[in-house]
């Protein structure tokens, strides 16, 4: 789920970029220090929307002459919970099960979570294949998946889920497809 | 703290640090959450907006359907309760609960604890090669092999793990080799680059980046080529991870004999010795390739011990091998001066290979055949060379202590020959003297007994294999 929130973060400027860019600078190194990272309160970092508020800059006192800037900013983050239902591209499939990735987060759905009618199937490339040849999943393939569980870490966020439930599974072949 | 550091641990906590917890409470309070109101703003909108239209039949590639239900989910228990059959990294693939921490079985472990089943969960093994999270029970892991076991006999293949180092190639290091020795390998190179037929492969390689020079086993490719169409390769090393990937790449440029069916240092369950424990299939249907017998401990019926092959001096100088390298001897590669110089080992081990398949699956409708009987004594009588009983002479080196698992002694078991250990006691029984040369005592003997004990070269077994039949034994004379 994706959340728009106000966050607050240190940046450290260097002495070089004391000019008259240095809001901008300070701006893009937050861009470039927080976008794309993983929270596990907030989840991922999509993009920072707005930064608001900018203290005045503090000489560090470590002889480098460096300054230190307290930022609140706005942003979007993608959080996701137990049970919801995201929709993912694979990446690999394997014998236990297959990979997916929604955005930044990874998702791994084991065979124990296919519907039974799916076989695992390595005659060609790997993937799994239901009974009437029909639906077949495979890297590049779009999946709907529910979220049954998470391995929350200080920095990533990795995620169990399923395919086993009314209307989730293959939504589309992607580009190696039928 | 430098301030070089740059802030990476100055994340200050946001006011509103209760909303994660807020919703989560939300969230698992009722499961169809108002989680819209919550939301302060919704930047997937646009996402679900195409998603509703999607599903509104707008693209007509969109899959939907029901799922489709057997009584029991996979891997859950009657009451509800998980087994958790596998971990990836550290939660339980079914149920997503966190893998508790006395769960972290030991090889030792886990075969100790395969009377308590019950324990559910408490024996896991570590499937790195598959994959680096994935952790599976000892009662899944036993599934898997079995049904990878059935798919791979299905397809009429049997389960083939090869060693790397000494076995289908030989690697130096860039300081273990002189200056001479590098400009002549780099000669080499350049002069084989020039020779190469189209489509042809080189076999000797500098690998600058990791920093050492490899040169594959003569026929290598030949025999991956032609193993891989009756066995589901593996490759299992000592070597390191990225030392295997850069090597299966050399080997296999097209990824289409292994398909990460690479088994690493990294990923054993131990690191003094190989195990068939993570390898997916049966004792039974697993023939092991290797030049080294003492890292498989648990595993020597399955195995076929060739000669170590050393281009390098320094390959042949580690294993008190002086002098025995490939470059040492004037360059001379295994197979190059047929009967006379070193055999092609591979073709040999090929052979094997090829004879056992055929054994294994000539009666597999009837009973279920052990190919580690076949290796060594079949107890067939319809076998190419049943009723045979030969001596080696000067076959198997004279320093190999467990001459009964090189490839020739395998090759003649495998075809129904049987091999008598001593002339002086069983002499009067046996038909065939099998030799490099003449001038030995054997062969000696043999010339005495009037043609009653046929004398042939080690290639005659290879021959045998490929007929399928007891070829004429004048055809393969041994030098005189
Ligand atoms: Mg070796």
């Amino acid at each position: 789920m994706f959340f728009h929130v106000n966050l607050e973060r240190n940046i450290t400027l260097e002495p070089r970029h004391f000019g008259a860019r240095m809001r901008a600078v300070l701006e893009e190194k937050l861009r470039h220090e927080v976008e794309g990272t993983c929270s596990g309160r907030y989840g991922f970092i999509v993009m920072v929307t707005r930064v608001d508020d900018v203290s005045e800059g503090v000489v560090v006192d470590d002889g480098t002459a460096r300054a230190k800037f307290h930022v609140k900013y706005d942003c979007v983050v993608f959080r996701p919970f137990k049970g919801e239902v995201v929709d993912a591209v694979v990446t690999q499939v394997n014998k236990f099960g297959f990979f997916a990735e929604a955005g930044p987060l990874q998702l791994f759905v084991s065979n124990a979570l296919i519907t039974e009618d799916m076989q695992f199937d390595s005659s060609g490339e790997n993937c799994y294949v239901s009974d009437d040849q029909q639906i077949r999943i495979q890297r590049d393939a779009s999946v709907r998946v529910r979220i049954v569980g998470m391995r929350i870490d200080a920095n990533d966020i990795f995620c169990i889920a399923t395919i086993k439930d009314d209307y989730l599974g293959l939504i589309d072949f992607g580009s190696g497809g039928l | 703290m430098p301030a070089s550091a740059s802030g990476s641990d100055d994340d200050v906590e946001s006011s509103d640090d209760e909303l994660a917890s807020a919703l989560e409470a939300e969230l698992f309070a009722n499961d169809d959450a108002e989680v819209k109101d919550v939301a302060k703003a919704n930047a997937g909108d646009g996402d679900s907006e195409t998603k509703r239209a999607r599903e509104g039949g707008a693209l007509p590639r969109v899959v939907r359907r029901k799922a489709f239900r057997v009584d029991d989910a996979r891997g859950r228990g009657d009451e509800g309760t998980c087994a958790h059959p596998a971990f990836m990294f550290e939660i339980c693939v079914v149920c997503g609960e966190r893998k508790r921490d006395d769960g972290g079985g030991s090889k030792g472990e886990m075969r100790s604890g395969s009377g308590e089943e019950a324990l559910r969960g408490h024996f896991t093994t570590s499937m790195r090669y598959i994959h680096e999270g994935l952790t599976l029970s000892n009662a899944e892991l036993e599934k898997a092999k079995r049904e990878e076991k059935e798919r791979v006999l299905k397809d009429g293949k049997l389960t083939l793990i090869l060693d790397l180092d000494h076995t289908l190639l030989n690697s130096a290091q860039f300081k273990e080799l002189t200056q001479e020795q590098h400009d002549l390998l780099h000669q080499c190179i350049a002069q084989e680059a020039n020779g190469l037929a189209e489509r042809e492969r080189p076999m000797l390689y500098c690998l600058r980046h990791m920093g050492f020079f490899t040169k594959l086993r003569p026929h290598v490719f030949e025999f991956l080529e032609e193993v891989s169409q009756i066995c589901q390769p593996y490759v299992y090393t000592m070597g390191d991870k990225a030392y295997a990937k850069e090597m299966v790449k050399l080997i296999d440029p097209e990824g289409k004999i292994f398909h990460g069916r690479v088994i690493s240092n990294n990923d054993s369950t131990s690191s003094h010795v190989k195990d068939l424990d993570i390898v997916l299939g049966g004792e039974t249907s697993a023939v092991i390739v290797d030049d080294t017998e003492r890292v498989w401990p648990a595993n020597h019926g399955n195995l076929i011990r060739l000669d170590r092959y050393h281009f390098f001096p320094s390959s042949a100088a580690s294993f008190q091998q002086k002098g025995q390298s490939v470059m040492e001897r004037s360059m001379v590669d295994e197979g190059e001066l047929g009967s006379m110089g070193a055999r092609a080992v591979l073709l040999d081990v090929l052979a094997v290979i090829q004879s056992a398949h055929r054994s294994y699956f000539k009666h597999a409708s009837i009973e279920e055949p052990d190919v580690r009987t076949l290796l060594v004594k079949p107890d067939r009588i319809d076998l190419p060379l049943s009723g045979v009983k030969f001596v080696m002479s000067g076959v198997t080196p004279l320093s190999d202590r467990n001459p009964e698992r090189h490839p020739l002694r395998l090759l003649a078991s495998t075809l129904g020959a049987e091999f008598v250990s001593s002339i002086e006691r069983d002499g009067d029984s046996v038909t065939h003297v099998i030799a490099r040369s003449s001038g030995t005592d054997k062969v000696k003997w043999a010339k005495k007994t009037g043609g009653r004990v046929l004398i042939v070269e080690p290639s005659w077994l290879v021959a045998c294999a490929q007929a399928n039949t007891r070829v004429s034994e004048s055809l393969y004379p041994i030098e005189t």
